[in-house]
């Protein structure tokens, strides 16, 4: 079976689409940064505003910008609860033992319900509208700073990018492995749990050997190349940002500060 | 075990915009004991006909029988069916995984209702039948072995089962010449057994050494189904599909087009000789064509 | 003793990280067993007994980010505070299996092991209880609950996880004992 495993990623030609990945990821962060700073409702509904406008230019159907979102309602209703019935703010609207509803505690709780909600949409509009490895490239490329800390940023990148081509090859493998095991009689789908524990090792084993073979391989491949570590190997120079690009990024930039500000210090 | 597919159809993500065909409509009959090639381009749909035989994938529609039994239904043993069909894929040693190859090969038996004593039995026959001297191996770790023992470790494996019917998927694929002979010699070995065996391949050699019968596959559908005589001589029709044919078969055709017309009945390399040596013979004696006789191998002259 | 390449780690880091979105995948087929074994677990403590504390750090850290960003699982919500326990089993694992030299491979696997386990399932336990309820007194009712329900695959993990390492010992891909480059 071939699955495409491209992620959540919808190729389309929507302005956002083409914007660089750097640029898309940049103004996540200052949109996120608002987010969490946000307090006020009026605060929310303008986020939320400007989420539907970013859903739309990017063309992205609903149901994928709030893909997953429903199976987590286990999570929102925890910390909901969690909130809003331990939440000692001092004047209880009920008690009950150890449960103590109060105003305080339920405002928390539809706080971070909220917050969580959106950056999910914000996740899914990004990984929607931006191809795995431009967002791994981009991602090594803005990581590059933490190199003033000896950090090998490139080869980061590297090990990341080489992952997500690795998985459709290791994706084939585990098919054929797993059907292999099942015609010599593996149990995986038994009814007793028993059998269906002792059936993952015939399965993990072989994979583990098969993916280890592939890195070793490749290894080779490349110190045959003459890839070595970091630090004097000569980089892709990254391009630079094209003119729409900076300006959505000094749009982006100064529309959250803006509402930062106007939320913070306009509105108690 | 005979082996019937009646319209059977395979489509992945059925329903949505992206389904794939990956079979369609397919009908088929395998009597007991037959030798069935299958060929075709890559996605025809090969890999797909034979794990649903193995009941390794849930088809769309119709109906898989084997011995008259729906291996779909509700009642059907699915614990028989994997002692019944053995499937050997590509590049069979990255299956091994136990600590030693006793264990390993003895892993398909382990619900099979076999008492220790008859595993052990089987294990031992079947090592023996391999190559292998049991006492040898027995204790081996697997993973440490070399790429052909692992391979027939691994073959070994899926034989311990004792099945009616072996599957093969491109099995001689990454063997050198000597290694591909062993193991057509083989299949051709348990073939004689009485075990019905369906072996997908790209190499035309083999299959016209030993295939009773060919079955050409494109986009999903059975395209021929017949002798290995009759398709691979059928050179135009080969290439047009993109197809390997046996050797023989092509230098035939290319001696029929420069006016010599060698018979077409040869497909194997042994037939294809004698047909040669005859014609030549029969230049040689410039005998008329209608008193030609066929040369028996005693009367080929030695090479120089 | 072969010293495994800083590339050769690099590229098992690469792979575990790939084996971090499959395995679940695969596991998911089959009844209950994403949630008893933590699927994501084993790429993650491999690499890090293997390579070394930086590349299981980096495992641990990169694997359910990419996971969740490849198939959606992790969903977002979980992704931090399964980050930080899967960076924990990989940073101790490697860590405690660079400082502890018995003689035999069995009992260097299984300390390294159950120290990550241990120290991950601690960890993860203080974050799920800083996340869902900060600054209240369940924090350590959180920690306790969550360990209690993780017995049977620490177990599962113990058992699977050194007959990796055997296999992968005797099939030669990765060196017969331990010893790792103290370079970065």
């Amino acid at each position: 079976m071939k699955y495409p495993l491209t992620g959540k990623f919808l190729p389309g030609k929507s302005c956002i689409h083409q914007l660089d990945a750097r640029t898309k990821l940049l103004c996540l962060f200052f949109i996120l940064a608002t987010l969490v700073t946000a307090s006020s409702p009026l605060n929310y509904l303008l986020l939320l505003g400007i989420m539907l406008i970013l859903i739309y230019l990017g063309q992205i159907p609903l149901a994928a910008a709030f893909s997953s979102i429903r199976r987590t309602w286990l999570f929102f209703l925890t910390i909901f609860l969690m909130n809003a019935l331990f939440f000692d703010d001092g004047s209880p609207i009920w008690s009950w033992g150890i449960f103590h509803l109060s105003k305080g505690g339920i405002l928390q709780g539809t706080h971070v319900v909220v917050t969580v909600i959106m950056v999910m949409i914000l996740g899914n509009i990004l990984t929607c509208t931006t191809a795995p490895m431009a967002l791994t490239t981009a991602i090594g490329y803005l990581i590059k700073p933490l190199k003033l800390f000896r950090i090998p940023t490139d080869d980061i990148a590297m090990i990341i990018g080489t992952a997500i081509t690795f998985i459709p090859t290791l994706f084939e493998e585990i098919e054929t492995i797993k059907k292999a095991q099942t015609a010599r009689g593996a149990r995986f789908e038994s009814k007793r749990l028993k059998q269906r524990i002792s059936a993952l090792f015939p399965l993990v084993i072989p994979v583990f050997l098969s993916a280890f073979r592939r890195a070793d391989e490749l290894a080779q491949a490349m110190e045959a190349r003459g890839y070595r570590k970091a630090g004097k190997r000569t980089s892709k120079k990254a391009p630079s940002l094209p003119l729409q690009d900076r300006a959505v990024l000094i749009s982006c930039f100064l529309m959250c500060i803006t509402q930062y500000y106007v939320f913070t210090y306009l509105f108690i | 075990m005979s082996i019937t597919l009646k319209n059977v159809s395979l489509t992945w993500q059925d329903g949505t915009a992206q389904a794939i065909n990956a079979l369609l409509n397919v009908s088929l009959h395998i009597e007991d004991g037959e030798f069935v090639g299958i060929m075709g381009q890559t996605g025809c749909g090969k890999s797909s006909l034979i794990q649903a035989i193995a009941g390794l994938l849930p088809i769309s529609e119709g109906q898989i029988l084997i011995q008259g039994d729906d291996i779909h239904s509700k009642s059907y043993d699915k614990n028989l069916l994997r002692q019944t069909i053995g499937i050997i894929f590509q590049y069979p040693e990255t299956q091994l995984f136990e600590t030693t190859v006793e264990k390993d090969v003895a892993f398909g038996l382990k619900y099979s209702g076999l008492s220790k004593a008859e595993v052990t039995q089987r294990v031992r026959q079947v090592l023996t039948f391999m190559g292998f001297i049991y006492e040898d191996i027995k204790r081996e770790s697997p993973l440490a072995l070399s790429g052909g023992e692992k391979r027939r470790i691994a073959i070994a494996g899926v034989l311990a089962c004792k099945p009616r019917i072996l599957i093969l998927d491109e099995p001689i694929a990454g063997l050198d010449p000597r290694g591909r002979e062993s193991f057509l010699k083989l299949l051709h070995k348990l073939n004689k057994e009485g075990i019905t065996i369906i072996m997908v391949s790209h190499n035309a050699d083999a299959l016209s050494e030993y295939a009773h019968r060919i079955l050409v596959m494109e986009n999903g559908r059975i395209l021929l189904d017949d002798t290995p005589n009759r398709i691979f001589h059928d050179i135009p029709f080969m290439e047009q599909h993109h197809l390997d044919t046996s050797n023989p078969c092509r230098i035939t055709w290319l001696l029929r087009q420069q006016g010599i017309h060698l018979s077409k009945e040869a497909v194997r390399y042994d037939s294809f000789l004698h047909s040669l040596v005859s014609h030549c013979t029969a230049i040689g004696n410039e005998d008329p064509i209608e008193n030609r006789k066929a040369v028996t191998a005693d009367e080929i002259p030695p090479d120089r | 003793m072969i010293k495994m390449s800083y590339v050769k780690k690099s590229i098992i880091t690469a792979v575990c990280i790939a084996l971090c979105v499959l395995l679940p995948m695969a596991f998911h087929a089959i009844p209950n067993a994403g949630n008893i074994l933590g699927p994501m677990h084993i790429p993650v403590l491999l690499c890090g007994l293997i390579c070394g504390w930086p590349f299981g750090l980096l495992c641990g850290i990169a694997g359910p980010a990419v996971s969740s960003l490849m198939t959606g699982m992790p969903v977002i919500a979980y992704l931090p505070s399964m980050m930080i326990e899967l960076a924990v089993y990989g940073l101790v694992a490697g860590l405690v299996m660079q400082l502890i030299k018995t003689k035999s491979t069995y009992a260097n696997l299984y300390i390294s092991l159950i120290a990550a386990l241990l120290s991950g399932r601690v960890v993860a336990g203080i974050t799920r209880a800083l996340i869902f309820s900060p600054g209240s007194y369940s924090m350590s009712a959180w920690i306790t609950s969550y360990f209690i329900t993780c017995w049977p695959g620490l177990l599962l993990q113990l058992a699977l996880i050194p007959s990796i390492v055997f296999a992968l010992q005797k099939a030669k891909l990765i060196p017969g004992c331990y010893s790792y480059n103290n370079e970065l």
